[in-house]
Order: C-alpha cells, then sequence, then structure tokens
C-alpha cells in the first residue's frame, strides 16, 4: 500500500510539475500569484504587530511566529488538497464523485492522493519558515530535540486538523450536497482568516467554540502558545495533535456514513468544473 | 485485438445480472413564491421518484446490448448501478458474478465506463498525460498499455490529438479520447453512456467501428445507451427498452419493430400531383408528383394498394421501404406518453 | 438558493463567529493605550462591526469571473439587458439576502457585542450613504477590470482569485484600518483605488476622515476605472467571449 501511495504521489507530482511549466509566462504568474497571495495574507497582522509591537499578552516576535507556524501549517493542506480535494464537498455536491468511483482503487486513497500537487504554495511555505526561524532567533528560542519533537507534532496537528476540519464540512456535503458546498467554503475561509490572530482576548465561551467546533485556534494560535511557554506544562503540548486525532476520527466517520448514503442516493447534479483542472 | 494476457476469462455465460431491481430517489419539490420561504427551509416537500421498478434482465458474455428508453427513463440510473456508483433500493445487481457496491475497487478494474457528458481526461493536461494517470491508476501493464494506445491511435484516431491539452479539444476528438482511455485497461465489460451525444457523423462511426470491433472479439460485452436509434440499431444486436422505470421490451431490433408496429412506407410517382386517396395507408406528405404513405402492419398489400392508386391516376412507379427505426420509436414514445397518467415522475 | 436548505444560514453565523474574533483582539491591542493613529477603540470596533455588516458592498463580487471562467458570459451576451445591469442586478439581490440574514441580525447583536453602531453625526451617516455608492461603483469597475485581466491572461481563476481577494482586503482596510499600519503607510494606501472600497465609506461612518476629501478622492476612482473599464471592455471583448466559450 505504501508503495502505491509513493507511486502515485510520484504520479501526481509529475502532472503538477507539467501544468506549471507548460509555457514561462504562466510559470511566471503563477509563482508570483502565490507569492502575493501568501504574503498579502499575513500582511495586516504583522504590520498590525509592528505597529504596536505586538498583539497583547504576544510580543511582536511571538505574534511573527505565530504567522510563520501558521503560514507552514497551511502549506501541508494546500498541497495535498488541489483539485477541490481540500474543498470536496464542492465535488460531491457536483456529482464529480462518480469519476473517483470507476477508480479501481479505494476512495480514501484517491483523496490522499489526488490533490498532491507538491510545486503549488512553496512560496508560502518559505516565507512561513522564515519568519519562524528569524522570530525564534530574535527570542532566543532554545530548539532542543524534545522541543523540535514537540514542534513537528504540533506542525502535523495544526495540518492535520485543518484537513480533517475541511472534511467533515465537505463531507456534509453527502448529506446536503449544495448547502454544504455553501457552507464548507466559508468554514474553511474562516479558519484561514482567524489563524493568524492571537485569540487570547477572546471570552471563554468563544475560545472555546474556536478550539473545538471551528478549530481557528488550533492553526496556530494554541500550539504557538504551547511551543513558546505561554501557556505552562507539557500537556498543552499534546492538545493540537490529539484534538487533530479526534477530529481525523470524527471525518472517517463521517466519510464513512456519507459513502453508505452516497450508494443510495448518488447525486443528481453533475458540472465538471472544479474537477481535474 | 489481443487478449491473451486475459486467458482466464471465461467465453461465454452470463456476465449482467439484474434481478428486479427498484431504485427510488426523493426529490425536494421547493415552492417560488416568496411568502413560501419559510415552508421551503423548515417544513420542505419531497416527491419520491421511482427511478427504476422491478428491472430485471441478464447480458451474455461478448453481446453488444442497446439500452434505450426516452428522457427519465432510468438508462443512466442503470449504468450507475451496473458500474457500482450506487446500490439498488432493491433487488439485486451482479456483474461478472460480483456486487458491483461492496466489492467496488475489484470490479472497476474490469470494466470500463464512458458517460457523453463527462470526461476522465485531466482538462489542463495533454491526452497523453491523461493516458499516463490511467496506466498507473490501473496498474496497467507497460505491454498492454502501448497495445491499447496503438488500438486508440489506429481505430479513433487518438493520435493526432494525442499531445494537446484536453481543454482545446473538440467534442467529437474528446470523446474519442474518452472512449480510447476506457479502454487501456482492456476491460471485460463496456458501459457506454450516451457516448455518441453531440458527436458528428465522423466522429459517431470511428465510434461505432471501435464497438464493432470489440463486439466481433466475442469477448468484450458492450452496452450503451443513446437517442439515436439507428446507430443503436447498426451496433446492438438485443435491445433493452425502459420506460418510466419499467422494462418495456428485451430483444431484437426486428421483433421490435414486430411488436410496436411494423411501420413501412409506400411511396408512390403519379402523373397527378393530387395523391390518390388510398384505404388502409396513411398519407404522409406529396412533393410534386410523388407521394408517401405511411403502412402499418405487415399485412398491407401493396398489389392491391397500387392497384387502387392505378384507378384514380396513372401510376409510373412504387417503391416500398421500412420506416426509420427513429419513427418505430417516436410511435412508441407517443403511445406511452398517452397512457402515462399526467403528475407521475 | 436559501429557500433551499436551512443550513445555508450557518455561513452567517460564522461570519459573526469572526466579527466576534476580531472585535476582541482590538480590544487587546487597544488595551493598554487609548488612541492610535487618530483612532481610539470606540471607532475602531465600530469600524469593524460596519465593515462585517457591510462585508459585500465593500468588496463588491458581482460573478463575472465565474461566469467567464465557465462560458456563461456567452448566455448573459444574449440576455436583452446590459452586461454591467445584469450581474449587478443579481448581485444586488444577493446582498439582500445577505442583509435580511447577517447584516441585520449583526447590527442588532451591536450592544450585546459591546460595539456602539452609530454613525459619528448625522452628517457623518448623511456622506456616508454617499460613500457607499461611490464604494460599489468602484468595486463593480475593479471586478470587470479583474475579469478583462482573467481573459486576456487566460488563466485560471482560482489562481488570480486567492491573490485579488488577499490584496483587496489588505489594502482596501477592511480587516486593519488604514490609519494603524506602521511608517505611515495608510496613508499612501489611502490614494489607492481599493481604499476608495471599504476604508474611505467606513472612516467617514466613524468620523475619522475628512469626508469631502475621501469622497473626491472616491468620485475620482469611479469615473477613472469606469472609463478605462469601459475602454479595456471594448478591446478584449471578443476575446471574453472566446475564453469564456
Amino acid at each position: 500500500m505504501a508503495a502505491r501511495l509513493l507511486r502515485l504521489w510520484a504520479l501526481y507530482a509529475y502532472l503538477d510539475g507539467m501544468w506549471i511549466a507548460r509555457d514561462f509566462r504562466s510559470f511566471i504568474f503563477y509563482y508570483l500569484a502565490d507569492a502575493v497571495t501568501a504574503v498579502a495574507s499575513v500582511a495586516g497582522v504583522l504590520l498590525l504587530a509592528q505597529r504596536f509591537d505586538g498583539i497583547p499578552p504576544w510580543t511582536r516576535d511571538q505574534v511573527l511566529f505565530l504567522l510563520g507556524f501558521g503560514m507552514v501549517a497551511r502549506f501541508v493542506p494546500d498541497m495535498m488538497g488541489n483539485y477541490n480535494v481540500l474543498h470536496i464537498s464542492r465535488r460531491i455536491g457536483r456529482g464529480q464523485l462518480d469519476h473517483i468511483l470507476v477508480q479501481p482503487q479505494p476512495v480514501w486513497m484517491a483523496l490522499l492522493t489526488e490533490g498532491f500537487a507538491p510545486f503549488w504554495g512553496l512560496l508560502s511555505l518559505a516565507p512561513g519558515v522564515g519568519l519562524m526561524v528569524w522570530a525564534g532567533q530574535r527570542m532566543g528560542l532554545e530548539a532542543t530535540p524534545s522541543w523540535l519533537l514537540a514542534f513537528a507534532l504540533n506542525l502535523a496537528g495544526a495540518s492535520a486538523a485543518l484537513m480533517a476540519y475541511a472534511a467533515l464540512w465537505g463531507f456534509a456535503a453527502f448529506f446536503q450536497p449544495r448547502a454544504a458546498e455553501e457552507i464548507s467554503g466559508s468554514a474553511v475561509d474562516l479558519l484561514t482568516d482567524l489563524k493568524g490572530f492571537p485569540l487570547d482576548a477572546l471570552g471563554p465561551g468563544l475560545r472555546t467554540a474556536l478550539l473545538t467546533v471551528i478549530p481557528a485556534g488550533l492553526m496556530a494560535w494554541y500550539p504557538c502558545r504551547a511551543l513558546l511557554g505561554l501557556d505552562h506544562g507539557i500537556a498543552a503540548l499534546w492538545v493540537t495533535p490529539a484534538a487533530a486525532v479526534a477530529l481525523c476520527c470524527a471525518a472517517c466517520l463521517m466519510f464513512r456514513m456519507g459513502m453508505r448514503r452516497y450508494a443510495q442516493v448518488g447525486s443528481s447534479r453533475y458540472t465538471s468544473f472544479g474537477h481535474r483542472r | 485485438m489481443h487478449r491473451s494476457d486475459r486467458a482466464d476469462i471465461p467465453a461465454s455465460g452470463i456476465v449482467v445480472e439484474c434481478r428486479a431491481v427498484c431504485k427510488t430517489f426523493r426529490q425536494r419539490q421547493p415552492s417560488e413564491r416568496p411568502r413560501d420561504v419559510l415552508r421551503n427551509l423548515l417544513h420542505p416537500r419531497f416527491r419520491t421518484v421511482e427511478a427504476l421498478r422491478d428491472v430485471s434482465f441478464t447480458v451474455n458474455r461478448g453481446e453488444v446490448v442497446a439500452y434505450a428508453g426516452p428522457n427519465g427513463a432510468g438508462k443512466s440510473t442503470t449504468i450507475k448501478l451496473l458500474s457500482g456508483m450506487l446500490a439498488p433500493t432493491s433487488g439485486s445487481v451482479r456483474v461478472l458474478g460480483i456486487d458491483p457496491v461492496a466489492e467496488r475497487t475489484r470490479y472497476v478494474g474490469r470494466i470500463g465506463v464512458v458517460f457523453g457528458q463527462r470526461t476522465e481526461l485531466w482538462w489542463d493536461h495533454p491526452v497523453a498525460a491523461s493516458y499516463e494517470w490511467k496506466r498507473v491508476v490501473w496498474d496497467i501493464p507497460r505491454e498492454r498499455f502501448e497495445r491499447m494506445c496503438g488500438v486508440a491511435r489506429e481505430i479513433l484516431g487518438v493520435g493526432e490529438t494525442w499531445n494537446t491539452l484536453a481543454r482545446e479539444l473538440s467534442l467529437g476528438q474528446r470523446m474519442r479520447a474518452d472512449l480510447g482511455m476506457a479502454m487501456l485497461h482492456e476491460p471485460e465489460i463496456l458501459f457506454l453512456d450516451e457516448p455518441t451525444l453531440g458527436l458528428d457523423v465522423l466522429a459517431k462511426r470511428s465510434m461505432t467501428r471501435l464497438v464493432r470491433q470489440l463486439s466481433a472479439t466475442g469477448s468484450v460485452t458492450v452496452m450503451v445507451t443513446s437517442h439515436d436509434m439507428n446507430e443503436l440499431e447498426q451496433l446492438a444486436g438485443r435491445v433493452i427498452f425502459i420506460e418510466s422505470g419499467s422494462l418495456a421490451y428485451d430483444g431484437d431490433f426486428a421483433g421490435l419493430r414486430r411488436e410496436f408496429g411494423d411501420l413501412r412506407r409506400l411511396v408512390l410517382e403519379t402523373d397527378d400531383a393530387t395523391a390518390p386517396t388510398l384505404p388502409g395507408a396513411e398519407l404522409v406528405g406529396s412533393q410534386g408528383m410523388r407521394h408517401e404513405y405511411r403502412l402499418r402492419g405487415a399485412g398491407a398489400d401493396v398489389a392491391a394498394l397500387s392497384a387502387g392508386a392505378g384507378e384514380q391516376c396513372r401510376v409510373l412507379d412504387v417503391e416500398t421501404h421500412r420506416a426509420p427505426i427513429d419513427e418505430v420509436i417516436a410511435g412508441i414514445y407517443e403511445h406511452w406518453g398517452r397512457q402515462r397518467p399526467t403528475g407521475t415522475a | 438558493m436559501l429557500g433551499e436548505n436551512p443550513l445555508f444560514l450557518l455561513t452567517y453565523l460564522l461570519r459573526l463567529l469572526r466579527l466576534a474574533a476580531l472585535l476582541a483582539v482590538w480590544r487587546a491591542v487597544f488595551a493598554a493605550r487609548g488612541q492610535a493613529g487618530g483612532l481610539d477603540v470606540e471607532q475602531v470596533l465600530t469600524y469593524t462591526l460596519l465593515a462585517g455588516i457591510l462585508a459585500e458592498p465593500l468588496n463588491c463580487r458581482t460573478g463575472l469571473d465565474r461566469s467567464l471562467w465557465e462560458g456563461a458570459i456567452v448566455t448573459r451576451m444574449l440576455q436583452p439587458i446590459g452586461l454591467v445591469a445584469s450581474f449587478v442586478s443579481e448581485m444586488a439581490g444577493r446582498w439582500v439576502v445577505g442583509f435580511a440574514f447577517c447584516s441585520l441580525p449583526m447590527l442588532l447583536l451591536a450592544p450585546w457585542l459591546g460595539v456602539d453602531p452609530w454613525p459619528a453625526s448625522g452628517a457623518a451617516a448623511a456622506w456616508f450613504g454617499l460613500s457607499l455608492a461611490l464604494a460599489v461603483v468602484v468595486g463593480v469597475a475593479l471586478d470587470f477590470l479583474y475579469g478583462a485581466a482573467i481573459a486576456v491572461l487566460k488563466t485560471d481563476i482560482w489562481m488570480l482569485d486567492g491573490m485579488r481577494s488577499a490584496v483587496a482586503l489588505l489594502l482596501s482596510g477592511a480587516v486593519v484600518p488604514l490609519a494603524l499600519m506602521p511608517w505611515g503607510m495608510g496613508r499612501w494606501m489611502q490614494w489607492l483605488p481599493f481604499g476608495a472600497l471599504a476604508s474611505a465609506p467606513l472612516q467617514i461612518y466613524t468620523g475619522a476622515g475628512d469626508a469631502p476629501t475621501l469622497l473626491a478622492l472616491q468620485a475620482f476612482w469611479a469615473t477613472a476605472l469606469c472609463l478605462f473599464g469601459r475602454r479595456v471592455w471594448r478591446v478584449t471583448r471578443e476575446r471574453m467571449v472566446s475564453y469564456g466559450g
């Protein structure tokens, strides 16, 4: 199975590379758009942190680290979720799941590989890593092996949480195809919008909501609190990975229920837009 | 076409088996009146659509079967059931001895599906890239892949668009490329759902050529749906007719003509622009002194009709021919339309 | 669309959640200081609330890009109505639904969120109406220019769309008021057409900007972009249709 996954990822990497390199103008434009989007999406908070020397109780450097973390955490879902795999509600709601069902492989395997586009989003990875390294150095952050392990776990947890969360909303399309397509997009956008903000000032109810139902806080804020020592105690380091596992389990359950329903009702709609393009 | 690497496939026997298959859907029926917005939100109305009702049939290996019926009859639903995309509400579907839904991944590796309105090609990539994608995902041995690419190039003319982006293909080119791609893994059964929709004559012809070549081998079973009955008659030896979800006819085309009216045409060329009146024949139209009549049933006496015409004018020439199959089908649809109670799904 | 399923309302709930989060962030930022960039916390909260309430008019999206991408532009051109009127009327219809199910509840919830929703003065309210209308004109003109750009570049809309959304959100001042940008950046950002989209009407509403100057700037951009847009449309019309087809 692992060999097949690797073969499929290699195939989709090849397709992605061929697509990007199809002509020089597209190549330049693609990366330009990628870079501008990456910078503009964090520039607001970045400039705010510069202007006010941080966003209380976060110092400016801590905010920079948080922004970098959020960018890198977002990179993996973006890299894995092309062709509307991250916004799977669109494919389910548009009847495009049928294209996967005629492939001789499990649906989960197709979903895990078909959206793989490693050349996409590279320019959000580089500034993200750069911001974290720069801010880490300015803060005198000591990257011990155990801290690096915790960092990797939290980063993977944040990425997985976003993918699972997007999948949860996306799989709702098995039950409400049109409504879920609309809501799923807004729900994922909300995470992207809020991932760069320190959410400490929120009331307890809102804060809980942003760590559970709409886990924008897991994208960067909570894991960074734990990693930068704003939350004391080892337990805080495990919250994001644990939440990611819980969200993944919920997504798997929803997927199984959805597939059972899809076999019964199928999709009465079909549009080719957003599929393999 | 070689099938040396598929020696395990038996040469005959039932490959498709549908038993008492029913499929129902619920359809939302929202009101368009603004005052009903709240009701639409909180208490929406639904209606139940019986897409298939108690449909049973079998298909033998190597058969080419036309699956026909008017719009909304249940053709695409049947193809989806047979492709493992949908499960029946009741009844059973087995293809190649497999339950298509329960064992989907094993099953779809042995079938090919082409939907006329959908493409499996990667939109922003050349056709060649889509074929390569198929080779990897379907795990097709290199030798078979190269051979079937050759078939696609030779019969379907895919070679000329090999390096063209899918989005830049014409509909005909795209469909040919799609059909060629569906054949790459040498499926045992090919389901073609309206594969010639919107295609020109030449594109249809190359499709037909491929299906005929496949059927000539006797090892590939083809089920094809289309609204073009002439094309289906050329392709298939057997036609299954479905209407409002129920099986209405299963047999050959000759039988279909017999059962639903063997419409024949009588064309008389006379010396008079006024068409003679012939009891038992219905005038379809006149062009100058050429008059065309519709004859119902095989028992119409052409000699007697010609003689009757000769009493009214001088008959210069007499021709008879079978009405196009489309006309038979139109007659059937009209008949069903009259029988169907209003307001049903 | 809305009549089909009440779950659509969740989209609006998510917007409310986003607004609440942003308000909390601003409170934290201003907790230790009374004023910044000529704005006090009350003004910034009102500014953010209104940006949430008027999210659609302050960032006009007519649907032209999608129409081009899907090839539906061809059928639009067969309708006995101007292209701009067709898209704008459809967009306005969507706003009505959004206003009823999202903007109005947000406005009603303002006291609960601890925000004063009222304009700085009666005059500010009057100028704001005009400013909002000009913002919509600028927004529609930019949207049509954006449509022309994707047709000329013959590229996928999603690639440009992400860039456009991120840039517009930053430069329009819809999330962070331009006056709060560091190094005086906000001053020159105000002169860009994006500033006419959100920053100008919101500044006027909260009494944070000079209304006549802002209105004059908006009027300039509205005129310039409409004229430029018309010219671009004439030049690229054929290309747009062939792109969409």
